[in-house]
């Protein structure tokens, strides 16, 4: 009996994460298809080039072949259901499915993802564990604000042009695999480290003002143990639920950065995409990023919950 | 005599030496003296109660002791530990405070439902203090302390976390926690306050326990009923300074000081109830509730839990009565309350609202006061026009300063004090504002949820002469939440007893009081006989 109602209940749960994800997915599609048509131009255009000298004949049947003439509607109608069935189209630019484009990039931008991340939570812990006391906070509040207002494109155009130009350590064409992810994944490390040490520290100010620390140095607790026992938990609770955000600045800062240092990836598929009108490779960009969001977020959550028991009952609730 | 010692050195330890001994402790915070010229002895097996109201400096006194003082205050003084100077007169180098801190003086902080890591398991915050101190080693350890202390079921609940335990629970807990290094000198500040009657007791009794097993308590607290039944000797705080010191016995039975004498007042149970007034049974009661009961279904990944909050609850309120509702933590008494204040919709049963008296073609008005009223005010409005939000909701600016004053004047609030925000005025002050602000809509029904139980208990009999008072002069209703059944006894004509969720026994005060039915009653009122 027991057993039932509780596979029932988890079916229902795993049936509105499901129910939810699909909506967030149409609603992004929805909103990157709009904003592309909205933008004026024509993708036949740029996709012949400009010198080209097709007649209008060619390019009406090529656009034809795209189901450009059909009213807007109707092409948004087929898209969707296109997706619906899992199936991104071919691009308008490479002929190739969309599908196989992302899938070979989507290694390159992970890597550099997963590099910036761990760099930034590494930092962040240790700017936020040395430096929660004296002189040294100022310095960090200070090198934190800095690293979270400088514009991504800056901080890597000058970590380019003194670590790869003129110092020559990190190679932007040729080297090691280790050697080209450095530079970019610490580009787009800093901003995020910022933010994360901030919330961080901010946290487990909060926990140290709380009742039950007062408590746990009564014990005869030291800084130290107060720091790693109590404080520290409550610090990542509260910069957890930040990571979704986070995730979504890494995808952003990834287009700028693989353009810096001309690296392979999804942000510069993106990127190309949207100035050659490219609607299936944008809408494949929007649906991987998506589902990458959903992902993170569901595992936030989960984690969430590992660290902070109290939020089980009160999601649930 | 200028002691020539080294903070924290050992000196020789003479037998006859007191346990602690604290001579002119001072604690300041800058230039302003939040408590001077304290000085006491302790021996093992003693307890010595400070008393007085909150602001009188008994709390920052006993973290003193400790030195585990809030930012920007500072203590200094004398205090000698078994042998080792604490304070000469500055405090000791930090290494020394870690080694007397749990094993020596435990502290159990006032707050027992925030002072336990809301993300560590009960089991791992009671050994905390053990494991600092090489005397636990691992979670289990926790089980004998936590059964020392009479907590229910420990093995089940050693990987819970505190809010998944009641405040009692935490209580328990919490001095568990102190116990675990097995200190000489425990500090317990207000360790019955948050809790209802009954448990308020049965901590008594194991605060009594742990002092007949040679520990040394002191006891911070403004409730004189818990500090006559455990300690020896009282320090009586009062703004700063130590207006009465003495025995238990001498102190409270001939109290030299007036303020003295007026805390024990306020903590006696009140003799006589307020006379009832005469209500025509005939007439249709302001508010019926009849059977309503009222469940909370609660879905988690795994489980779906339907618990009963109300379960066929009836009761009526007449004009000009006031209708006491008793009960601990946890018996409905907070659902009752919102259901008829219509933020609640019972699951089954109706609340109907009579006739106002003052104009029969309109149902009767409902004014509410709360328990909390600082989180109940804007906090970044004046009290002006908090009360004026009473009045008019859809546009406070319009109220006339004249209406605004009386209004005050009525709940004996100075019109000085109405420019004021929330933060600014003391807790009484606060109280009376959100009289007023209920007030201010003409209610016909005044419902008062916990409306004094946050406050020292001076404060709250001045409050609670106040609601007598505005019931004398409007001839509203008042419907009177309570855990407390000094207060309800007090100010209630007639009471209601409930108890997960039924009411058990209703009649009038008194004859409640002098001849209860229920057994449940019956154990209440045992745990608050003086």
């Amino acid at each position: 009996m027991t057993l039932s109602a509780r596979t029932r209940t988890a079916l229902r749960g795993a049936a509105r994460f499901l129910g939810e994800a699909g909506l967030v997915l149409w609603a992004a599609v929805t909103l990157a298809f709009l904003v592309l048509k909205a933008v004026p131009g024509d993708p036949v255009d740029v996709m012949l080039g400009p010198l080209s000298s097709a007649t209008p004949e060619a390019r009406a049947m090529i656009r034809a072949d795209l189901g450009l003439d059909k009213p807007l509607p109707t092409q948004y109608a087929s898209h969707l259901g296109r997706m619906v069935t899992g199936d991104l189209g071919m691009s308008y630019q490479q002929q190739r499915p969309v599908s196989d484009i992302l899938t070979e990039q989507l290694g390159a931008t992970m890597a550099l993802a997963a590099a910036a991340m761990v760099l930034a939570v590494v930092l962040a812990c240790g700017a936020a564990l040395v430096t929660r006391r004296g002189w040294l906070r100022g310095v960090a509040d200070a090198t934190e604000l800095l690293a979270v207002s400088a514009p991504v494109f800056w901080t890597a155009l000058v970590l380019a042009s003194v670590f790869s130009y003129q110092l020559g350590w990190f190679p932007i064409v040729g080297g090691t695999a280790a050697q080209r992810v450095i530079l970019p994944a610490i580009a787009l490390a800093l901003p995020v480290a910022g933010v994360l040490a901030q919330v961080l520290r901010h946290g487990m100010d909060q926990a140290e003002s709380q009742p039950f620390a007062v408590t746990a140095m009564a014990r005869g607790a030291s800084h130290r143990r107060l720091t790693s026992h109590h404080l520290m938990r409550h610090g990542f609770a509260s910069t957890l639920t930040l990571s979704g955000f986070l995730f979504g600045s890494l995808l952003g800062g990834a287009v700028i950065v693989e353009t810096v240092f001309a690296r392979p990836g999804i942000g510069r598929v993106a990127l190309g995409a949207i100035t050659n009108r490219d609607l299936p490779v944008v809408m494949g960009v929007v649906v991987f990023s998506g589902i990458g969001f959903l992902i993170i977020n569901a595992v936030v959550d989960v984690l969430a919950r590992a660290v902070d028991p109290r939020l089980r009952k009160a999601a649930d609730a | 005599m200028i002691e020539n010692t080294t903070p924290g050195a050992p000196t020789a330890h003479v037998a006859d030496e007191p346990l602690l001994s604290v001579t002119g402790l001072r604690v300041t915070a800058g230039s302003q003296a939040l408590a001077a010229e304290v000085s006491f002895d302790l021996d093992p097996g003693h307890c010595i109660a400070f008393v007085g109201e909150s602001g009188g400096g008994k709390s920052l006194t006993a973290r003193a002791l400790i030195n585990l003082l809030p930012p920007g205050v500072a203590a200094s003084g004398q205090i000698t530990y078994a042998g080792r100077h604490l304070y000469s007169p500055r405090p000791a180098p930090a290494r020394i405070w870690r080694a007397v801190r749990g094993a020596g003086i435990a502290y159990i902080a006032q707050d027992a439902l925030v002072s336990l890591d809301p993300l560590r398991t009960v089991g791992d915050e009671v050994i905390e203090s053990g494991l600092i101190h090489q005397q636990a080693q691992q979670r289990t350890d926790a089980i004998p302390l936590l059964r020392k202390v009479a907590f229910p079921e420990p093995e089940r609940h050693l990987t819970h976390r505190s809010h998944q335990l009641s405040g009692g629970m935490r209580q328990r807990a919490l001095i568990a926690s102190g116990l675990s290094a097995n200190p000489r000198i425990l500090i317990a500040d207000e360790p019955t306050t948050a809790l209802d009657q009954i448990t308020q007791q049965r901590i008594v009794e194991l605060l009594q326990q742990i002092k007949r097993e040679g520990t040394a308590l002191i006891l911070v607290s403004h409730d004189i009923n818990v500090v006559r039944h455990v300690a020896d000797t009282v320090l009586v705080f009062r703004q700063g300074s130590v207006v009465e010191q003495g025995p238990t016995s001498t102190v409270l039975q001939r109290p030299s000081s007036p303020y003295t004498q007026a805390l024990i007042d306020a903590a006696r149970l009140p003799g006589e109830p307020t006379p009832k007034p005469v209500i025509d049974p005939t007439a249709t009661p302001l508010i019926r509730v009849v059977g309503v009961t009222k469940t909370f279904t609660t879905r988690s990944a795994l489980t779906t839990t339907t618990t009963t909050a109300l379960d066929n609850v009836s009761l009526n309120l007449h004009a000009g009565q006031t209708l006491g509702v008793l009960g601990e933590s946890g018996s409905g008494k907070s659902t009752l309350t919102r259901i008829i204040l219509g933020l609640d919709i019972p699951t089954a049963g109706a609340t109907i609202m009579g006739p106002s008296p003052h104009n029969p073609a309109h149902r009767a008005k409902v004014g509410w006061v709360p328990q909390d009223p600082l989180s109940a005010m804007n906090p970044r409005w004046p009290v002006a026009r908090i009360i004026a939000e009473g009045v008019n909701p859809r546009a406070p600016r319009q109220v006339s300063q004249q209406h605004i004053d009386s209004l005050a004047e009525r709940v004996g609030l100075s019109s000085s004090l109405l420019m004021r925000r929330p933060h600014q005025l003391s807790g009484g002050q606060r109280q009376r504002a959100v009289i007023a602000r209920a007030l201010a809509g003409n209610p016909d029904i005044l419902v008062c949820d916990e409306a004094t139980s946050a406050l020292d208990v001076t404060v709250q009999a001045r409050i609670l002469d106040l609601i007598h008072q505005v019931q004398s002069d409007l001839g509203v209703a008042v419907l009177f939440v309570s855990h407390d059944v000094r207060v309800v006894r007090r100010i209630a004509h007639d009471v209601v007893v409930m108890r997960n969720g039924r009411v058990v026994e209703v009649g009038p005060t008194r004859q409640v009081f002098d001849a209860p039915t229920h057994p449940y009653t019956v154990d209440l009122l045992r745990s608050v006989a003086p």
